[in-house]
């Protein structure tokens, strides 16, 4: 019996080591070898598409976009051809007054562009009698704010909605000051009255507290466009001196985050088509910022076909704005080395501090501008509103059933809709553009930049919450799609990012959720996965294993790491399972580490050590350009055992400026130069 | 040994309410943590408990068939016993894994290795003690009930304290069902060789223990109101119900005399009182 059992014994263990020794051979094999992509169109070539008119100063650079504005046929573009005193396009400005008198959703943005014609033409009579007639009765009927009656399908309610009524409100008013509006059934100066404080409302919001769509690189450019029209021909000084400042505090957001012609840092609202390109033929949609950053600041690029981009027309045409040198010189300066920290916004629960309640109609439009409508302090008073003005749930909440299920979800709990909003807030509050501390680290080679520690483990729209920079195709993000967002890449779960200079430290994780909400997610499509934007076609050369990818490009490095093993979905994504995941980012050059190889090398040996949490993981990693990394889900970043300041930040703090968050007043310098944007005495003063 | 009597012991029907009590328990501690642990548990968790529950009902069958003396009754209690151990040291070393793989609480495996001394308790002495049925209704309810806790365990070290009730609640009603029920096996189906428990501790022990559980039962489900819940709103129906029919069972125990007619309504009372049960924990977690 005893020989038997030892027998038995004995063929289990030849089995086991049978299965074991080539498990533990394959795993080690795994993990040394590297799969190798060379890029036949870049190896050993220089590319670069950003340096076009580099060098021109500001006027030859608004003659430039002038020149290629002109010709196209786009609303915005007939400015310029008023301006240069050249015939307009009326089928363009029909089309575009057919929308305004439907009453689409963006016809405030057409709005802008039809009244700034009719300025723009005061004194140039470019514009036919009869077109005239048509535009003034399309100004004379359109809805400047949803408190008007009557129908229509537009969203009065984002940040850059709101500024964009406001605005063609009181440019309509000053321009009809005794006509009857229509619709409202109110005459020009009531209009004027009745924007005049909400335009200051909103300016002094920005002016304080920075943007809720923060970095946006599409709506900053909507921001600039009512900006400017207020710049231009707002009759009142002080809200023109408030926008032209707030126009040189977006220049000087641009000049701290832009790199080799991309706004290449975090985004509070942007857009897959912007931030992927699935070829070296098929890159990322241009930015909308990227012309008037151009035009501004001399970064970026030019683009001959982006002629109707209308913050870059409205800057080529103003007669009143000219951005200050300082923030050229600036942009200049800094274009190889920058470390900027700034903040925007608020967080929801902090109004009281600041004066914003959570009541009155007037703040409430803080809140809504933040995308809080659902937010728990917020929901009760929306619904009241949505009820007194009739508006639809889907213009507000995204969604037409969403007050449906929201009682029903009361209803299941036994709560309010405030409680069941705070029940969810992971998602109601996810949404909400609250308070934000973005970094970035800038060098010759690459920038890295995100928001620190911002939301973590909610549910947002159309975030973007970190990019590494190599060049301007050359970019990798990571997100976790899914939730109330339907694009791939942008919203979804957000983690905990840490960075530190040339390393960040991404955690994705979520609370479990309601179970009505967890249905809802699994209704919406939740994806089981966690990936990274990583386009192949952008680099020279990429090497990977299961766990690092690597990338070079222009003699800058890019290891990323996942801890769950990874693989490539397509060639630009690598994908892997689970919601819950690290992603590690470091970036390193030619000078700072040698060839790629070792640069490769170092990663590869660098000490690393991952711990699962109940929620999130704790990390402990041996940069090889930072030493050692400690950080949590919680817990504190530590980098070398002293504590990184991830936030709250500043409202801006790098070597130009370093400003209080919540104070009215910034100060940039550089060498002689400086730039005062008072908001408590309404003074730009620009000293050289 | 008789199919029949295998099936009828080892209650693959209570395997099922076993797993959802996990799941239960998984479900009512779930909002503290992050999903990638939650999905982990939720592969992890009733792998590990399902492992147990088999080996605990094994080791049911195995007490109550130890005492036969045919070597072919020694031959299947010595398989029952080894299937035992087997399926509890997998149970364990999976639950190790997991453990070290997801870095969870020292508590879990701490759980699973008191479970284990229970085991082997019963394996060395239970066999020889006269009241082993008291010992095997003990394991019954425990293997049901103990879901919840084991569940909300690899969750979170902080259990929410409304699991204990409910592992109290479900552990005390199960047991209370049982042992009624043990007063019919008595009529029909008396062996020499094991007593059942109605047997074991005397009639009237059985009907106060049974009143005295049901009572307990319906404290156990009342507190969870005021120490919070996922949704106290959802628990409230069924549980009420259910709190009305135990009275109702309280009461025909009370005024029942089992030993001469078993009242079939109590185990029906106290069978709709744990689907009453189940819904209501269900309920809470939604």
């Amino acid at each position: 019996m005893m020989r038997t059992m030892k027998k038995h014994l004995k063929c289990i263990t030849i089995i086991i080591i049978l299965f074991v020794v080539p498990i533990i051979t394959l795993i080690s094999i795994e993990n040394n070898y590297l799969h190798i992509y060379r890029n036949p169109y870049l190896s050993g070539k220089t590319y670069s598409s950003n340096e076009f008119n580099s060098t021109a100063e500001y006027k030859d650079r608004v003659d430039i976009f002038l020149n290629s504005s002109k010709v196209s046929n786009g609303l915005y573009a007939q400015s310029t051809r008023i301006y240069l005193n050249l015939s307009i396009n009326n089928d363009t400005v029909n089309n575009r007054i057919a929308k305004i008198n439907r009453r689409e959703d963006t016809s405030d943005f057409d709005m802008n562009g039809l009244l700034r014609l009719l300025y723009l033409d005061q004194d140039k009579n470019n514009i036919s009698a009869p077109l005239k007639e048509t535009i003034k009765n399309a100004i004379l009927n359109f809805k400047y704010w949803f408190t008007e009656p009557n129908d229509d399908d537009m969203i009065f309610w984002t940040e850059n909605h709101m500024i964009l009524f406001h605005t063609a409100e009181l440019l309509a008013g000053q321009l009809y000051p005794s006509e009857n509006f229509v619709n409202s059934n109110m005459n020009g100066t009531e209009h004027v009255n009745h924007a005049l404080p909400l335009i200051n409302r909103w300016l002094d919001w920005k002016g304080q507290l920075g943007f809720a769509e923060w970095h946006s690189n599409i709506y900053y450019r909507l921001e600039l466009t009512a900006l400017l029209n207020l710049v231009d021909y707002a009759q009142d000084i002080d809200i023109s001196t408030k926008a032209a400042m707030l126009v040189d505090l977006i220049a000087f957001d641009f000049a701290c985050n832009y790199y080799k012609g991309i706004y290449a840092t975090a985004h509070g609202r942007t857009e897959d088509n912007r931030q992927l390109g699935t070829s070296l033929f098929d890159p990322p949609n241009r930015e909308a910022t990227s012309e008037p950053a151009w035009l501004m600041l001399n970064i970026g690029y030019h683009r001959e076909n982006d002629g109707d981009n209308s913050a870059a027309v409205f800057l080529a045409t103003s007669e009143k704005y000219t951005p200050p040198p300082i923030l050229e010189h600036i942009a200049t300066a800094s274009k190889n080395a920058i470390e900027h920290k700034s903040r925007n916004n608020i967080g929801l629960y902090d109004g009281s501090n600041y004066g914003i309640s959570y009541t009155s109609l007037s703040d409430l439009m803080f809140w809504w501008g933040t995308s809080a409508p659902a937010a728990a302090p917020i929901i009760e008073k929306s619904f009241d509103i949505i009820d007194e003005y009739d508006l639809q749930d889907e213009l507000v909440f995204n969604d037409p059933d969403f007050d449906d299920l929201f009682e029903i979800a009361a209803l299941i709990q036994g709560v309010s809709l405030s409680e069941v909003s705070e029940l969810v807030k992971d998602v109601t509050q996810g949404v909400c553009l609250e308070a934000v501390n973005t970094y970035t680290y800038r060098t010759p080679y690459y920038q890295l930049s995100g928001a620190q520690d911002h939301q973590k483990g909610m549910n947002g729209l159309q975030e973007h919450i970190w990019q590494a920079s190599l060049d301007d195709n050359a970019t990798i993000y990571t997100s976790s799609p899914g939730g109330v967002s339907p694009q791939e890449f942008t919203g979804g779960w957000k983690p905990r990012a840490t960075f530190y200079k040339d390393v960040g430290i991404i955690q994705y994780d979520r609370k479990m959720q309601q179970l009505i909400l967890e249905l809802v997610f699994l209704y919406l499509g939740d994806k089981p996965y966690t990936h990274a934007y990583f386009p192949k076609w952008a680099f020279e050369e990429i090497r990977w294993n299961d766990h690092w990818t690597f990338g070079l490009r222009n003699n800058a490095y890019v290891a990323l790491y996942s801890y769950e093993p990874t693989w490539w979905e397509n060639d630009y994504e690598i994908r892997a399972n689970g919601k819950k995941n690290v992603w590690i980012v470091e970036l390193g050059s030619q000078t700072e580490d040698g060839s790629f190889n070792a640069f490769i090398s170092k990663i590869l040996t660098a000490q690393l050590e991952i711990h699962h949490l109940p929620l999130g993981f704790n990390i402990r990693y041996n940069s090889p350009s930072q030493g050692l990394i400690e950080v949590g889900w919680d817990a504190p970043m530590y980098v070398q055992n002293h504590m990184v300041d991830l936030g709250p930040y500043p409202r801006f703090n790098n070597s130009y400026c370093n400003q209080e968050f919540g104070t009215n007043l910034t100060l940039i310098e550089f060498g002689d130069e400086s730039l005062e944007l008072d908001f408590n005495l309404i003074n730009r003063t620009y000293l050289d | 040994m008789d199919v029949k009597y295998i099936i009828r012991t080892l209650k693959p029907i209570n395997w099922l309410k076993g797993l959802l009590m996990l799941i239960i328990g998984l479900m009512n501690s779930r909002l503290v943590i992050g999903i990638g642990r939650f999905i982990a548990n939720l592969i992890f968790g009733p792998l590990i408990y399902f492992l147990i529950i088999v080996s605990g009902f094994l080791l049911v069958l195995f007490i109550k068939i130890s005492q036969k003396d045919s070597p072919r009754d020694k031959k299947n209690n010595k398989i029952i016993q080894i299937m035992t151990i087997v399926l509890y040291f997998t149970a364990y070393i999976v639950c190790l894994f997991h453990t070290i793989l997801y870095n969870l609480s020292i508590l879990v495996p701490i759980l699973i290795a008191l479970l284990g001394v229970i085991w082997l308790i019963s394996i060395y002495y239970g066999k020889d003690w006269e009241k082993r049925s008291i010992l095997n209704t003990v394991i019954v309810s425990l293997l049901v009930s103990f879901g919840l806790i084991y569940g909300a365990a690899v969750n979170d070290i902080n259990i929410p304290v409304s699991l204990y009730f409910f592992f109290l609640a479900l552990f005390s009603l199960q047991f209370s069902k049982d042992i009624i029920k043990s007063y019919k096996k008595k009529e029909g189906e008396e062996r020499i060789d094991y007593k059942e428990f109605a047997a074991s501790v005397g009639a009237h022990m059985t009907k106060q223990i049974a009143i005295g559980l049901n009572l307990i039962v319906i404290i156990c489900l009342l507190i969870p109101m005021l120490t919070g819940l996922y949704n106290g709103f959802l628990y409230f129906f069924p549980m009420i119900i259910n709190v009305i029919l135990l009275a109702m069972a309280c009461i025909i125990i009370l005024k029942a005399d089992l030993e001469k007619s078993y009242k079939k309504s109590i185990p029906f009372l106290l069978r709709t009182g744990i689907f009453l049960e189940f819904l209501a924990f269900i309920f809470a977690s939604v």
